[in-house]
């Protein structure tokens, strides 16, 4: 994988539409995936590239070959059928950020540019939204139009307060009877047991699970200055913190929350991926994709 | 120093609410909106920042701003020790002195109340007395005041006497204003006018005058008993009555108006002659005005009215000058000629200069080789230019002299003219076709005074059948108008002193419509006006006014030096003796100070000083100033903190 000019994330949300900001980051992962040096890492790929110096000739399409007298590297046609299912946790806390943007608008279109990719490839794409409760479920399907309702969905902001991970995994699982990826995109602010049993429910289903952990800079930082009253966007509880004390010990209590989180994940053969907001989309998506080639 | 109102510097308690206030455990104000709590532990909550030096100072500027706010509406002042006791004033008592205080015990009581401010006053006060009636005059100054002792000022009181003439009460109190300016140093300035304040005496000197700040009036009235005065005065003496019914040839008549006062209780008035016949009697209701008509006795007399149905006699006693018409010598010169002759311009002289009730002239024929000396008392000459060229040397130096004189050219004959100006002088009979008209007059002369109302200035009605052209060597005349041919009408000369007027054409009809027409009786008295005999000539005055010998001082007859009488009576605006509405005065800016008299307790009198020494110093304009800079800066540091930068990750 050559290393791309990346689009930081601020300027990205700049960008307002939706769809636009997807296509510029699969714009960018096509060039960062086209000169990647790792053979076959795209599994569900479905689309002809030139052949290069080095590839694995296994890959080659000898009918092309043969017909055009050119060499292009065939796609995997029994893996393209791959059932991608999107979940994004559009609680309240989604709609903190510290940077211009908030981790609901990254969230959004992380999931949006994993769609408009997979769509691309040909593989089917559902897309789940949840808070408190599911809120939208549209089946995976790979037709035309589909990749508009899906980006109308991920457009609308329902207006949920807390998460209930519990709820809503619970109720995905029952809609998911045919095994795929199952993507979770959320910043995890509930208590690390509930995710345990759910994530571990989802993986015994045989679904691969993918979790793009969010999370801003302040909140991983605390990047607070003077004392206030902070207020949860959830509950609405309020608190009285002076950051320059509180600061040590939450950033322990995070550090063992993401910990657990890590371990739960581990623990249930959870690919999880962190996405700090502040870090470029097509980076994180990048890393993901080579990694997932590269398996 | 102390306070007007002190009861609301207790309010100055209220600092307890902003020290309270910011002694308080705060909860922040700002707000953060976090995504989660479950990671942060609550942080003990402390008194906000009150180190902060900010704090501190916006701590103080309120307690300041709630004690200036208490001060100001305390009304602070500082009690010298001076102000305690009365002493260094300056103080003007003014005195009325005019005609309505003649009436009843007025006077005398105005000397009491100058005797009771003069002891009331201490030695460190500067005391100026004055009286007043049209005019101010100065009966001690401030510095002659300073060292006499109470004994002195009875002594210039008793030598005061109150007088006939109107009063100008505006005048005085501007006059006692810049007299009290004049003072040194004073801890206050006071002007004390004692007067009986009738609505007559004039207060329009006051308009437009600003009263000084420092300054304040105190009003001593004296006491009127009662009001009920019939006043009388002279509107006109009349040749005759409109109404021919009664009119008798000869016959002179009076219009006298009367008035009644406001309140009077008397309706009922006579008029007598001091004969004690009865001029004119009748029925006049409270506060009316009317005129009466009634004939003078015929006699050449100075004559006395006397008014009577009412209780207040000053002004009941009228002064009436006889007619006294103006006697004027005009003398005349011409040639030989019939003056009675229609054609001759000496007809219609004759005719011009008749007799009214002002002004007599007597026209006196002249020799030619009369002298001078027969000239000395003439008031104007008409010359005709075919006088004798041998009396023409008097004539010129009577003119130099400061003689006033009338050439008519009424022919070609110029050896008059030539003695006259010594010249060279040409006449001659001009061309005339049909008639000639003035076109071109200068009504800014003096000889055209009468025709200054451009409604009379139409002279193109006058046809000039002849007229002549005078040529004159080395002679420059002011050309007062000219024919429309161009040609000088008439000529103005001026000689030493005096002064010949030349006109080229005559007023007869043989030469000119002039002599026919409306404007040659008032071209005539024009040229007397001008050389010097007026009509108007009043003979009737009232206290006060300028008399030919000096100032009228009392009502009466006075004889003048050319045997004139002249008839002096009391102003007509003394006879409005109801009193003045105060009102009038403050509305026209004068301070009024609060009556020092018996009426007003002690306690008030000290809370009245107190109010009149806190207005003067206004020591809650400072605090007023204090208050609204200190706002500025609480408001000011208040906004700087809160604008300081929002809490927020950084």
């Amino acid at each position: 994988m050559k290393t791309v000019a990346a689009i930081d994330s601020a300027s990205l949300m700049r960008i307002k539409s939706l769809e636009l900001r997807a296509r510029v980051v699969v714009e960018g992962l096509w060039r960062g995936l086209h000169r990647s040096p790792f053979h076959g890492f795209s599994v569900e790929f479905t689309e002809y590239r030139q052949y290069t110096k080095g590839d694995d000739l296994r890959h080659l399409d000898w009918k092309v070959a043969a017909r055009t007298d050119r060499y292009y590297i065939k796609k995997f046609e029994d893996e393209t059928n791959l059932r991608c299912h999107l979940l994004l946790d559009q609680s309240k806390s989604m709609s903190f950020g510290s940077g211009g943007f908030t981790k609901e608008d990254y969230a959004a279109t992380l999931v949006a540019t994993l769609s408009y990719f997979l769509m691309q490839q040909g593989d089917a794409v559902g897309l789940t939204t949840f808070g408190e409760r599911i809120a939208e479920h549209i089946p995976a399907r790979n037709r035309p139009g589909h990749l508009r309702r899906l980006l109308t969905e991920l457009e609308r902001k329902p207006a949920f307060k807390g998460t209930s991970l519990q709820a809503s995994l619970q109720g995905l699982a029952e809609l998911l009877r045919r095994r795929g990826m199952v993507v979770l995109v959320s910043d995890l602010l509930a208590p690390a047991q509930q995710l345990e049993k759910q994530l571990g429910y989802l993986a015994t289903q045989g679904h691969e699970v993918v979790l793009f952990h969010v999370m801003d800079r302040a909140e991983i930082d605390f990047t607070f200055d003077e004392a206030a009253l902070f207020r949860d966007t959830e509950s609405g509880a309020q608190m009285f913190v002076d950051p320059a004390a509180a600061r040590p010990a939450y950033l322990a209590k995070l550090k063992g929350h993401l910990e657990t989180v890590r371990g739960i994940c581990e623990k249930h053969g959870v690919n999880y991926r962190w996405a700090p907001t502040d870090q470029p989309l097509d980076q994180v998506l990048l890393s993901f994709l080579a990694e997932r080639g590269s398996k | 120093m102390t306070a007007l109102f002190p009861l609301y510097l207790a309010a100055g308690a209220a600092v307890l609410a902003p020290i309270l206030l910011h002694l308080r455990r705060k909860m922040p104000k700002t707000q953060v909106e976090f995504s989660s709590l479950q990671f942060l532990a609550p942080t003990p909550m402390v008194t906000a920042t009150r180190s902060k030096i900010v704090r501190w100072l916006l701590l103080l500027l309120r307690c300041l701003a709630l004690l200036l706010l208490a001060a100001m509406f305390a009304r602070p002042f500082s009690l010298t020790q001076d102000t305690v006791k009365g002493q260094g004033r300056a103080v003007v008592i003014m005195i009325d002195r005019s005609a309505s205080m003649q009436q009843a015990d007025h006077w005398k009581q105005a000397l009491g109340k100058s005797r009771d401010w003069l002891n009331k006053l201490s030695p460190q006060d500067q005391v100026a007395l004055v009286t007043f009636d049209r005019s101010v005059q100065q009966v001690s100054a401030f510095t002659q005041n300073a060292s006499r002792s109470a004994g002195d000022r009875a002594v210039a009181l008793q030598t005061l006497a109150c007088g006939w003439a109107g009063t100008d009460l505006g005048r005085a109190v501007v006059e006692g204003v810049s007299l009290l300016n004049e003072a040194s140093k004073a801890a206050e300035k006071r002007l004390v006018v004692i007067s009986d304040f009738q609505e007559g005496a004039e207060i329009e000197a006051l308009r437009g005058f600003a009263w000084p700040e420092s300054v304040s009036l105190t009003t001593e009235p004296v006491t009127v008993k009662q009001t009920n005065n019939l006043a009388t005065s002279l509107v006109a003496q009349v040749a005759d009555q409109d109404d021919d019914a009664v009119a008798k040839a000869g016959e002179s008549w009076l219009r006298v108006r009367l008035a009644n006062a406001r309140e009077s209780r008397s309706e009922n008035f006579a008029l007598r002659w001091a004969s004690g016949e009865i001029a004119a009697e009748g029925h006049l209701l409270p506060g009316a005005t009317r005129v009466v008509k009634f004939p003078r006795p015929e006699s050449s007399e100075p004559q006395v009215l006397t008014l009577t149905g009412d209780e207040w006699p000053f002004d009941n006693i009228l002064h009436i000058a006889p007619p006294q018409p103006r006697l004027v010598k005009v003398a005349v010169l011409a040639g030989e000629g019939d003056a009675g002759s229609v054609d001759s311009p000496l007809f219609y002289l004759n005719r011009a200069l008749v007799p009214n009730s002002k002004l007599s002239p007597s026209v006196v024929m002249l020799n030619n080789d009369s002298k001078t000396s027969a000239l000395k008392d003439a008031g104007w000459l008409v010359a005709m230019n075919d006088a004798s060229a041998s009396a023409a040397a008097q004539v010129s130096a009577w003119v130099e002299q400061g003689g006033r004189m009338l050439c008519v050219v009424t022919d070609t004959n110029a050896s008059f003219l030539k003695a006259l100006l010594g010249t060279e002088v040409s006449l001659s009979e001009a061309d005339v076709k049909d008639y000639a008209l003035i076109s071109e007059i200068d009504f800014a002369h003096p000889v055209l005074k009468p025709f200054e109302d451009v409604r009379l200035r139409d002279f193109t009605r006058i046809h000039f059948w002849k007229h002549r052209t005078l040529k004159a060597e080395g002679l420059k005349p002011e050309v007062v108008a000219r024919f429309d041919n161009g040609q000088p009408a008439w000529l103005s000369i001026s000689r030493g002193k005096g002064r010949i007027v030349v006109m080229l054409s005559g007023w007869q009809p043989k030469d000119s419509q002039l002599a026919l027409s409306s404007r040659f009786v008032p071209l005539l008295f024009g040229l007397m006006a001008e050389a010097g005999i007026s009509l108007e000539q009043p003979s009737q005055f009232v206290v006060g006014d300028a008399l030919p010998g000096g100032e009228a001082e009392k009502p009466g007859f006075v004889k003048t030096q050319d045997g004139r009488t002249l008839a002096v009576n009391v102003p007509p605006g003394e006879s409005r003796v109801n009193a003045m509405d105060f009102g009038l005065l403050t509305a026209l800016g004068v301070k009024m100070h609060a009556v020092d008299n018996a009426t007003v307790s002690p306690a008030d009198q000290e809370r009245i000083a107190n109010e009149e020494l806190e207005s003067r110093q206004q020591y809650w304009l400072i605090a007023l100033v204090l208050l609204l800079f200190v706002l500025a800066m609480e408001t000011w540091l208040a906004g700087r903190k809160s604008a300081a930068a929002p809490l927020q990750a950084s």
